[in-house]
């Protein structure tokens, strides 16, 4: 990033001595330009490291579809529940972030992704992946 | 009588419902192949080029035909009280496919040994 666009024009047009003074102003840019490339950093990792074990308090939610053999689901057409175990973690993350955004939706997994927070969605994803 | 009767209609409607949903595997595998998919999820369709991508080897072949129909309501802007799903890279795939696309590739993929299980 050009430090013009950090400083405003008006301390751009003043001379080195003015600069000086306004030292403060200045580091105030610089600290803003530097929190947020940290910021899109932080945006770009991974939100949170599942732990498969506290998962274990999670999943009632997910085993009365996902854990019965040949369970169906009826709407708009009648289909069995996706097998979820041994599925990759960051897909199972991305497909639960997408109903809860409405990218995706089913009636009961838009409710249940809604209620998950971030760490719930990690450690979930990361239980099934393990689970072969 | 009235058993032979119920017995000719179970007979009619395993094969009505045998052709209904008859998958060609093969042809499933072309579509598979034309619509180069193995790009993505990886060419024994477990292996996808990023873990953020599904593992579609062994998955159930209805709800794989029910995500590429979600794929294709959410391309024709179906609400979202439709069940969709809105995705441009898989939506762009699903709307090039007919009915019998789905059905096929979908009895292809679940054909396919995969780690997919429904243990909890």
């Amino acid at each position: 990033m050009k430090l013009s666009k950090i400083m405003s024009p008006n301390l751009m047009r003043s001379g080195s001595a003015s600069i000086a003074r306004r030292l403060p102003q200045v580091f105030a840019g610089l600290a803003m330009a530097a929190s947020c490339a940290f910021a899109s950093i932080g945006f770009a990792a991974e939100p949170a490291v599942g732990n498969a074990e506290a998962a274990k308090a999670k999943v009632s939610m997910c085993i009365g579809c996902h854990g019965i053999p040949g369970y169906r689901a009826s709407f708009p057409e009648v289909y069995s529940v996706p097998m979820i175990a041994g599925q990759n973690a960051a897909y199972l993350q991305v497909a639960l972030r997408a109903y809860a955004s409405g990218e995706r939706t089913h009636p009961t997994m838009d409710a249940i992704a809604k209620s998950l927070s971030d760490q719930d969605i990690a450690d979930l994803s990361a239980y099934y992946a393990k689970l072969k | 009588m009235k058993h032979l009767k119920l017995a000719l209609c179970g007979v009619v409607l395993i094969i009505g419902s045998s052709l209904a949903h008859a998958a060609d595997l093969k042809a499933g595998k072309v579509t598979w192949e034309k619509l180069n998919c193995a790009s993505c999820h990886g060419a024994d369709a477990k292996s996808p080029i990023m873990p953020a991508y599904p593992i579609l080897a062994g998955q159930h072949a209805d709800f794989l035909a029910h995500a590429l129909k979600a794929y294709q309501r959410g391309a024709a802007g179906a609400p979202a009280s439709a069940n969709v799903r809105k995705n441009a890279v898989m939506g762009a795939f699903a709307v090039q496919m007919s009915k019998q696309d789905v059905e096929n590739v979908s009895a292809w993929l679940a054909s396919q040994p995969g780690p997919l299980s429904v243990r909890r």
